[in-house]
């Protein structure tokens, strides 16, 4: 009995320390490579990942996860449709939308040079504030590189490029810090866990909600816009709320620059 | 052993596709019960695959989810021993 425990027992520490010793070579493997075991991760992840948010966008275009009143709605106006020019309507607004969102990108790269790519992972899915994007260096994706979203507005930065994917860092993600100015005002901008990012700013400094905020670190280009001012008389300082006008992980499509500024 | 698998696949798919308390979830009670290297490896796809490979600069670059994988599998052992045993 005693004999059947110990061997148990070695066997389970053997195990472990196998773990252990798997996990240091692996470590050792990447380091050495130049990062090829991230890469692999990440273009698995990034295949698996970008499937699900295709079927899942899919679903949701196809008014799979409508609320139960709209889908009563929809079913007294199904009576009344024929169901092919129905699925014809829906297969047409989803293409509209994707074609919108990829238009508002056309004059992005007429004034810069880039690469529009889609967004191929939930933001969600990374507890580091990171999000993978569908383009890596087969189409040209630079380390560093700047991601914009469509309205112009620094989202974040390239810090991994895999053969058709890419990691990007999100700029305004938990802890980061960022060196911004409101106007003509300095501030330093600490991200959320909200997506967001909150500064301290003397009282004195005039800041409206709206303001946009831009950054040196990306070339001057704006990185959010001023959300809410909270101060108290009894405070020198003021909390200055910034956030993106648009919610990263609503993104379907980023603008990832040829160039690191 | 069926809930160990399922166990497994539910968090190497969460690792890809779902929150990332998912996986976190699915390493812990894995270890509870077992001593599961593929608990390990479940931090370890994690840092992996959302990670960048930059040097460690802040708290962002450290490979958390592995060594939280490591510290449950041998954190746990004595519990596990004491009562699985």
């Amino acid at each position: 009995m005693m004999n059947l425990y110990r061997r148990t027992n070695s066997g389970t520490k053997r195990r472990l320390v196998m773990a252990t010793l798997l996990v240091a070579v692996l470590f050792a493997i990447d380091l050495l490579s130049g990062g090829k075991v991230h890469s692999l991760a990440q273009n698995i992840t990034g295949d698996v990942s970008g499937t699900t948010v295709r079927v899942f966008q899919a679903l949701k275009d196809s008014g799979f996860f409508r609320t139960r009143a709209s889908l009563a709605a929809q079913n007294q106006d199904l009576q009344t449709t024929i169901a092919r020019y129905q699925a014809q309507a829906d297969a047409y607004k989803a293409l509209k939308e994707e074609n919108d969102q990829l238009s508002l990108f056309a004059h992005l790269a007429q004034d810069n040079s880039g690469t529009t790519t889609p967004v191929v992972s939930s933001s969600h899915s990374s507890p580091y504030g990171t999000f993978l994007i569908g383009a890596g260096a087969t189409e040209n994706i630079k380390h560093n590189a700047l991601v914009l979203s469509d309205d112009r507005f620094v989202v974040g930065r390239v810090i991994d490029v895999s053969i058709h994917t890419s990691l990007v860092s999100q700029l305004l993600s938990p802890d980061k810090s960022i060196d911004a100015l409101i106007g003509k005002s300095p501030a330093t901008f600490v991200g959320t866990a909200s997506g967001n990012a909150k500064a301290q700013v003397p009282r004195d400094i005039k800041v409206a909600v709206g303001d946009v905020v831009t950054s040196g670190s990306v070339g001057g280009r704006p990185i959010g816009i001023v959300g809410k001012v909270v101060s108290q008389s009894s405070d020198a300082y003021s909390t200055v709320y910034m956030r993106l006008p648009q919610n990263v992980s609503a993104m379907r499509f980023v603008f990832v620059l040829a160039s690191t500024q | 052993m069926y809930v160990r698998i399922i166990l497994g696949f539910i968090g190497f798919l969460g690792v890809m596709t779902g929150p990332w308390w998912v996986p976190l979830t699915c390493m812990v009670l894995l270890c509870i019960r077992w001593s599961a290297p593929e608990a390990v490896l479940m931090g370890l796809f994690l840092d992996l695959s959302w990670q960048g490979s930059m040097a460690a600069t802040s708290w962002h670059t450290w490979p958390i989810f592995t060594a939280l994988g490591l510290v449950f599998l041998w954190g746990l052992e004595p519990l596990r021993r004491r009562f699985l045993f």
